[in-house]
């Protein structure tokens, strides 16, 4: 065997044939997508201005930090380390309403749910309140903390906390009564209940909604930032979109979806997979 | 199920009794009430209910609310129908061919992550502030919902139904029509939800965005003009809306559909 | 014959024909919303026009000089509203000239609920 065939059958081996099959196959659209673009920018089929030049967008990303001082201002969020800066605004509010949004939201939630009554009351205010978008709040928002990062985080901690709360108030409803009382007949006290009954009964809901809550949270931080955001992402393509710097707008659209897709893939599903799919609560099909 | 009974009782038409949704808005009205009272500058940060209930009437009396009203619900129901139109043909058509599939999958999915709110800026540098533009951005994010659920539908059917019906000799066109569109009614009973809700959130970011009239720019420049009780009424009404919606066409939709066209399987 | 394909107990669902499915009445109920809102509107609006203004109608000309009076002071909405048939003039109290509508707007005008009546501009 000649040592191409070698190679090819080591990496086939390693990867597996079909993970290579799907792998080749699904990037065919993006190469597709680039070649288009990139015939784009050679024939000239459409002016610049609607679709940048591929080689335009990799340096937009230069241009714009290009007055950085140096890779430790960076990290200091200086002042003209323009593209990095609007990074780590978006990250860091993300950040910190998963952080206080979160917690928040499954503990109010499991409260609601552990009465009965109480959970019943409180439904509709769960339901109406997630009903009205976390985009919808937004001038709301700018109404009570101005245009600035107060906003932004609001209303992505608004969102996060809602979903949160009413997923967590069902999952808690949904535990089945025969546990409660197993664990009180056995003499467990409440933080027994809360703590061997309500939270791994309600997991499923809750990790199904913390993935939910990030997602729809994330991009609700986007449209805040666009309309009442003085700094991130959102606001970086909104502006650079008013003065028609399409290359910025398209550098930034890259960026949001990498860093989701990033988030969604490294984060949120082996959270999903190493918590409910691992203790088998909930059953996917493949 | 109901034995043929034809009595609607008023639970059945709230979904939970009456008296508990009535406590529970009287409850509300009333915190929020006494908020509004005991806060300084009640009419900018959090007018009465009785402000926003008259901000209501004039806004009714004088036309201004049921026109942004309809705007918002004809943009919600053309881009609907259209990102339908396009998403379930394009999901039947991924579900058969196993190839097409995998094809395809990576880079929907890679645009899904850019959300209907990220492509607005460059939808907005192409067409400017218009129509089309909120159109657009509807259409781009009420298409990915279902498109991804009519895919796992039609690759959920089970392949009993399809050799089945290839062995009696069927065409490719009747193996659509009798086995995968039926088969995959349900999940696009699902996506048709998800993806409706979706349109809605993208109806109300694209007037806030484009500035084109409607519940959105009703909040938008409510908040520009110092009229908080507008902001809240707005917000009342998108949240409302979407309740009936949801509660009384989106879900019955799906429950019935599924009742009638679901599998034994589910 | 009772088979599987009618026999009530068996399929239950087969009672309910799909004019009774909660999501067809919900549709059937908001179509038959808004055609009452449209037909009030049909029904009254040649009420608010004129005999003056149905007469100058009847003659059938490509444009007209009207006077709308709203049941208010027109605001910022209304204008723009205005703006879309025709030019405007000028407002004086409640009422507001416009210039140059067409025949067929004139009566789409007439239609909305919240105008008081539309008169022929004097002069011409």
């Amino acid at each position: 065997m000649s040592i191409i065939d070698k190679t090819w059958i080591g990496i086939q081996r390693r990867f597996g044939r079909q993970r290579i099959r799907k792998f080749a196959l699904g990037s065919i659209p993006f190469i597709v997508l680039i070649g288009t673009w990139q015939a784009n920018s050679t024939f000239g089929w459409l002016p610049p201005v609607f679709i940048p030049e591929l080689g335009a967008v990799w340096e937009a990303a230069f241009t714009l930090q290009e007055d950085c001082p140096s890779t430790g201002a960076i990290f200091a969020m200086h002042n003209d380390c323009l593209l990095t800066n609007h990074i780590f605004s978006s990250i860091n509010r993300v950040a910190l309403a998963a952080l206080i949004g979160l917690p928040l939201g499954i503990f109010f939630g499991i409260l609601a749910g552990m009465n009965r009554t109480v959970s019943r009351f409180l439904e509709p205010v769960g339901v109406f309140a997630n009903s009205i978008s976390g985009i919808a709040w937004i001038p709301l928002a700018i109404v009570w903390f101005g245009v600035g990062w107060m906003t932004t985080l609001f209303i992505m901690l608004n969102t996060i906390f809602w979903l949160l709360f009413f997923n967590a108030m069902l999952g808690v409803r949904g535990v089945s009564k025969v546990y409660e009382n197993s664990v009180l007949t056995m003499g467990g006290n409440r933080w027994h209940l809360i703590f061997q009954v309500y939270l791994p009964g309600a997991m499923p809901s809750i990790i199904a909604g913390i993935r939910m809550s990030m997602g729809f949270g994330w991009r609700a931080l986007i449209a805040a930032e666009m309309i009442g955001g003085t700094s991130g992402l959102g606001f970086m393509i909104f502006t650079s979109a008013q003065d028609f710097k399409i290359e910025e707008v398209f550098l930034g659209v890259i960026l949001i979806s990498l860093i989701w897709i990033a988030t969604d893939r490294y984060l949120l599903a082996p959270l999903e997979k190493w918590t409910i799919h691992r203790w088998g609560m909930v059953w996917k099909p493949e | 199920m109901r034995d043929g009974r034809k009595v609607l009782t008023a639970r059945d038409l709230l979904g939970v009794p009456v008296i508990n949704l009535v406590l529970v808005i009287i409850c509300l009205i009333g915190l929020w009430w006494l908020v509004s009272a005991s806060i300084e500058n009640p009419d900018r940060y959090l007018p009465s209910p009785l402000a926003v209930a008259m901000s209501s009437i004039d806004m009714i009396e004088k036309g201004v609310l049921p026109s942004y009203f309809s705007d918002t619900l004809v943009r919600l129901v053309i881009g609907s129908i259209i990102g339908l139109a396009v998403g379930i043909p394009f999901g039947l058509l991924l579900g058969i061919n196993r190839t097409v599939s995998d094809i395809f999958y990576p880079i929907m999915n890679f645009f899904q992550s850019v959300s209907g709110i990220a492509i607005f800026p460059i939808i907005v540098i192409w067409w400017g502030n218009s129509d089309e533009t909120v159109l657009a951005v509807i259409l781009y994010t009420s298409f990915f919902p279902i498109a991804f659920s009519v895919l796992s539908g039609a690759r959920e059917v089970p392949m009993q139904y399809l050799n089945a019906v290839r062995t009696m000799g069927a065409s490719r066109y009747r193996i659509i029509r009798d086995v995968l569109v039926p088969g995959a009614l349900p999940h696009i009973a699902t996506g048709s939800r998800l993806s409706i809700g979706f349109a809605w959130r993208a109806v109300i970011a694209g007037e806030m965005l484009a500035g084109r009239e409607g519940l959105g720019w009703m909040i938008f420049t409510g908040q520009d003009a110092d009229l908080t009780a507008q902001v809240i009424l707005g917000m009342i009404m998108i949240g409302v809306t979407w309740i009936i919606l949801d509660h009384y066409l989106l879900r019955p939709f799906e429950a019935d559909t599924i009742e009638r066209w679901g599998l034994v399987q589910r | 014959m009772a088979d599987a394909t009618t026999d009530t107990a068996m399929l239950g669902f087969r009672t309910r024909r799909w004019y009774q499915r909660r999501d067809v009445v919900f549709i059937i109920v908001v179509t038959a919303i808004v055609a009452v809102y449209y037909a009030y509107g049909y029904v009254t609006g040649p009420g608010r026009i004129t005999a003056e203004l149905h007469a100058a109608l009847d003659a059938d000309p490509k444009r007209m000089n009207i006077v709308i009076t709203p049941k208010f002071a027109p605001e910022q909405f209304h204008m723009a509203v205005f703006q879309k048939y025709g030019s405007m003039r000028g407002t004086e109290g409640m009422a507001a000239t416009l210039y140059r509508v067409k025949p067929a707007d004139v009566r789409r005008l007439s239609r909305r609920y919240w105008i008081e009546k539309i008169d022929l501009a004097p002069g011409k």
